[in-house]
């Protein structure tokens, strides 16, 4: 099992500082060299849906998410002399959840609570297909605390090992088991109240 | 060492938080959301979408459609099905797919793709990101977002898709043809226009010189669609008449 690394540590924390780069100096980004060009491409085949999947399971919408995307990648881009090859995967998601954070406070989340009856009468009237799946996946991630979520997706929905987690978010690993524990908790809570107003509406 | 636990889609889930995560693992963003995001950092959209949808199209041919499709999402389907008229004529041997009345054209199919990572949002704070990326219409439309790709979006981005293709056959633009009807093929591989489609590959084979590949897939198509209105001309194609 992987164990957090100061690269990855200080990879992340290089996102951060590229994103108060841009912040403080407004600059534009030279084009890359056509190596660059070429890892860039490579990164984007190899990430750009993960990324986007992060940001979806985030709250923003499909089209939302593929600016938030379009955006991590072009922190990508001005940094990557810095980003160690292992470590693309773990930039990314970390500079898309930066991004998804920003994105957040303006955008995400309050839609959801607005159509949750009419998202969970409809799932109850219809056979569950694959988009309602998928908003109801939303719809429950939108009711765990914002801080767990975070880590529920990112253990249960793609994978990253606790370790990983933790080098991500700059947590202890005993802070990723324990809130990973209580999302746990509140998403199959909210699945469950889901559950039960689908059986409800169904025997209407 | 510490052991992570299960994941909840191996162990311990119930059938509905198994399937709600299942879905969540599994959403891909639409090869038109690929392409437009490869396009607005400059890079090759072909390997990308290749990725999300085998056989996909090229930066630009699919650039070209995504303005469209998102343009036509946010008309209601109302608004034009029930007027609406998709009609699917054949004449002349050029297969013809078009919408009465369609609220918006399509785009142009010739639009291309920025050439370097050289776009404005690099240089915008992420923290407080420029006008021209969350505006207020965008928070709007995030708010009031519409209902999930509904079958008129799914139409209408079909129809934008066969007409960009027919389109390319007409004025020779065969590997462009060939590009797009593949896309069609991998996003709706049960679409409604699968004979157009077809046809018109057929066709765009036929003129790119290609002639045998052309005639195995005449020989195809009069087996799948013997009543079809074109299955003439594409029977001349096989040789067969």
């Amino acid at each position: 099992m992987k164990t957090p690394d100061m690269t990855r540590l200080a990879l992340v924390k290089s996102a951060d500082a590229a994103e108060r780069d841009s912040a403080r100096s407004g600059r534009a980004v030279p084009p890359p060299a056509p190596a660059d060009r070429s890892r860039l491409e490579r990164m984007f085949t190899a990430h750009h849906a993960l990324v986007w999947r992060t940001l979806r399971r985030r709250g923003l919408d499909p089209d939302a998410a593929a600016d938030a995307t379009q955006q991590t990648f072009l922190v990508a881009a001005e940094r990557l002399p810095d980003i160690n090859h292992d470590s693309e995967r773990a930039f990314l998601v970390g500079t898309a959840l930066r991004v998804a954070f920003s994105w957040g406070r303006k955008t995400v989340r309050w839609q959801l609570d607005d159509d949750m009856d009419r998202r969970v009468a409809a799932a109850a009237r219809n056979p569950l297909d694959e988009q309602t799946a998928i908003q109801l996946c939303d719809l429950a991630l939108s009711k765990v605390d914002p801080e767990l979520a975070e880590i529920f997706v990112l253990f249960e929905l793609e994978d990253l090992t606790s370790p990983e987690i933790a080098a991500l978010l700059e947590i202890p690993l005993g802070t990723v088991a324990s809130r990973l524990r209580r999302a746990r908790e509140q998403f199959r809570m909210v699945v469950g109240r889901i559950e039960l107003a689908m059986r409800r509406e169904g025997n209407a | 060492m510490t052991s992570d636990p299960k994941r909840l889609t191996v162990v311990g889930a119930t059938d509905l938080e198994r399937t709600l995560l299942q879905a969540g693992r599994g959403e891909k963003p639409s090869p038109e959301l690929t392409a437009r995001m490869a396009a607005g950092l400059g890079i090759s959209a072909a390997a990308a979408v290749t990725a999300a949808a085998p056989a996909a199209a090229a930066a630009p041919a699919a650039a070209a459609v995504a303005p469209a499709a998102t343009t036509m999402k946010t008309t209601a389907l109302a608004a034009w099905i029930p007027a609406g008229v998709v009609a699917v004529a054949v004449a002349a041997g050029v297969v013809a797919v078009r919408v009465a009345s369609p609220p918006t054209p399509p785009a142009p199919v010739s639009k291309p793709a920025p050439a370097a990572v050289v776009a404005t949002p690099a240089a915008a704070p992420i923290a407080e990101p420029a006008p021209d990326i969350i505006t207020e219409k965008r928070i709007e439309k995030i708010r009031h977002r519409p209902a999930p790709p509904s079958v008129a979006g799914d139409l209408r981005d079909q129809i934008a898709l066969v007409d960009a293709a027919r389109t390319a056959v007409k004025s020779g633009a065969t590997e462009r043809a060939l590009t797009l009807l593949r896309r069609y093929e991998t996003t709706y591989p049960g679409g409604a226009f699968r004979p157009e489609v077809l046809a018109l590959r057929i066709e765009a084979l036929d003129d790119a010189g290609r002639g045998a590949e052309a005639r195995a897939l005449a020989r195809e198509f009069l087996a799948r669609y013997p009543q079809s209105p074109v299955a003439d001309r594409v029977a001349r194609v096989a040789g067969t008449k």
